[in-house]
């Protein structure tokens, strides 16, 4: 009997040091077990595409010394912004544009961006479908909701292309983006292949390249930039775009576009600085044409004053964009964030355009996110 | 010798149950008086420390996959929780309204796949890492159960010099 007892107590001795706390520290554990990932908490893709919906709204109001030009509230654009994880490695992306006109409440809708990610990994991001060309920083930074951008539009060399913009700002391709290995996050890299541009003169607005490509060129743009860990906020980068736009069958021009910056960004500090060459070279002539912005913005709680200075130099006998016109601004503003995911931006400016000079006007926006 | 080992077997299964027990909901300033905050990820995962720099990374979501090639998934307590506020204050050096802004604005740019995944709580968080091989998360030092705690520029949590310590400043 004793002997018995004595098995009996080994046994649970046994039981109690070896096998109960193996089960806490071995695996699965009990409280751990019990409840799979896949139930309580499902990854991307895991119970079907996780879709996420955000809009960005925007209502103005502009006045100008200019007396054609009345004084006029507006909506501004509204980006619907949709992204969607389908697995752990590819998501959809998409921003649809709704823009309102006042006086009849038409609504123009525009797919801006659709793009569907592979993400194998830091180094290597393969993207195929409509987005913003990687033309610089800002063009690749700031979309169409105007929610993140501290002043009320954007540097005149970065405007749309159905706004008289310059530049290719969207492409229809592929674009591959990622970290260079081996250098800690620091130096990162895009390379797009595109459709390029069908490029009918700015004056009958025919920038399209939406659609099916009208040649064989294909643009491609290629960009590095280095961000130093030790400085936290700061980049500089580089980038060389080329594109062969046909006027006829039998005429082309070769299009290149240069662009260099350096921006210091932080929640509270905003330092940015972009310079751009385009190049447009016809049979026998080479066109040179700059643009660039500097601008500063410096938050102290909810307001955060601002300051821009906005160029593009353009040759008017330029193939497609002599049209456009040189332009010059300085832009003064402050932007208050009274709550969370709204903004209100106001700004003087004092441009020079279109062979008038130093005109002063004053721009109002409330941006929001919802 | 009867009485003996079965008191040592009742003192046993006390100590395991004790050291089943769940969790408790504590806040990381309140009962965690040190305030250490223990940087926990899967047992599976290969990676056994990080610097300061690159947890941020993680955070900040410069960088998104493990050096195994697995997708990185951070976890975060819910919007509005204390812990929230605080490990993104001593991780990222900017408040949860900034970071909010930065995630959305990393999203909208198209550099972010998914963004960070909330938990209601510590436990949850536990358990959440436990389960998924890419995940990071963190909770109160005191409190870490069932996950690697990852050392953070060499050191762990108990460690004097620990960076993510109230108190401790960020580099």
């Amino acid at each position: 009997m004793r002997d018995h007892s004595q098995r009996s107590a080994c046994i649970l001795l046994f039981v109690s040091v070896v096998i109960v706390p193996s089960g806490v520290i071995g695996y699965p554990s009990s409280v751990f077990a019990q409840i799979g990932h896949e139930q309580e908490h499902p990854l991307p893709g895991a119970t079907g595409p996780e879709t996420t919906l955000r809009a960005f709204g925007t209502v103005e109001w502009a006045a100008s010394q200019l007396r054609e030009v009345p004084n006029s509230f507006s909506l501004g654009q509204l980006s619907l912004f949709v992204t969607s994880n389908l697995t752990e490695s590819v998501s959809v992306l998409a921003e649809i544009v709704l823009e309102g006109h006042s006086p009849d409440t038409q609504v123009v809708t525009d797919l801006e961006r659709l793009q569907l990610t592979f993400r194998l990994n830091d180094f290597f991001n393969i993207s195929a479908g409509r987005y913003h060309s990687g033309i610089g920083f800002y063009n690749a930074a700031f979309h169409h909701g105007t929610y993140f951008e501290i002043p009320i539009g954007r540097p005149r060399v970065f405007k749309f292309e159905d706004d008289g913009g310059v530049l290719p700002i969207h492409e229809l391709g592929v674009t591959v983006r990622g970290v260079v290995p081996h250098t800690g996050s620091s130096l990162r890299y895009v390379a797009e292949v595109a459709n390029g541009r069908v490029w009918t003169p700015v004056a009958e607005e025919g920038t399209t390249e939406r659609g099916p490509d009208a040649n064989d060129a294909k643009s491609t743009n290629v960009g590095v930039s280095y961000r130093p860990e030790r400085w936290r906020g700061f980049e500089v980068g580089t980038s060389f775009y080329r594109d062969t736009i046909f006027q006829t069958a039998t005429s082309a021009v070769d299009h290149h576009i240069a662009a260099i910056y350096a921006v210091y960004r932080t929640p509270s500090t905003e330092l940015m600085a972009e310079w751009l060459r385009l190049t447009h070279v016809t049979e026998g002539s080479t066109y040179h044409n700059d643009g660039g912005y500097v601008q500063a913005s410096k938050a102290w709680g909810k307001l955060r004053p601002y300051y821009r200075f906005d160029r593009l130099a353009i040759n008017p006998a330029t193939p497609f964009i002599g049209a456009i016109g040189s332009y010059k601004a300085h832009i003064v503003g402050l932007r208050i964030d009274p709550v969370k995911w709204v903004g209100l931006k106001a700004q003087y400016e004092r441009t020079d355009e279109s062979g008038q000079y130093g005109v002063n006007g004053v721009r109002t926006q409330l941006v929001f996110v919802f | 010798m009867t009485r003996v080992v079965f008191i040592a077997s009742m003192c046993a299964l006390l100590l395991a149950t004790a050291v089943r027990a769940r969790p408790r909901e504590v806040s990381i300033n309140q009962e965690n008086p040190a305030g250490a905050l223990a940087i926990v990820v899967n047992q599976a995962n290969p990676v056994d420390g990080l610097t300061l720099g690159e947890l941020r990374r993680i955070f900040m979501f410069d960088t998104q996959t493990w050096p195994n090639g697995r997708r990185i998934t951070v976890v975060l307590r819910d919007k509005g929780q204390p812990e929230r506020g605080e490990a993104i204050r001593r991780v990222c050096d900017m408040s949860e309204a900034e970071y909010d802004d930065h995630i959305l604005f990393q999203t909208f740019r198209g550099s972010i796949g998914w963004g960070p995944r909330s938990i209601m709580s510590a436990s949850a968080m536990l358990r959440f890492v436990f389960n998924a091989p890419g995940a990071i998360g963190y909770v109160p030092a005191d409190q870490v159960e069932g996950t690697k705690v990852l050392r953070i520029d060499g050191l762990l949590p108990s460690n004097p010099g620990y960076p993510l310590r109230r108190g401790a400043r960020g580099r």
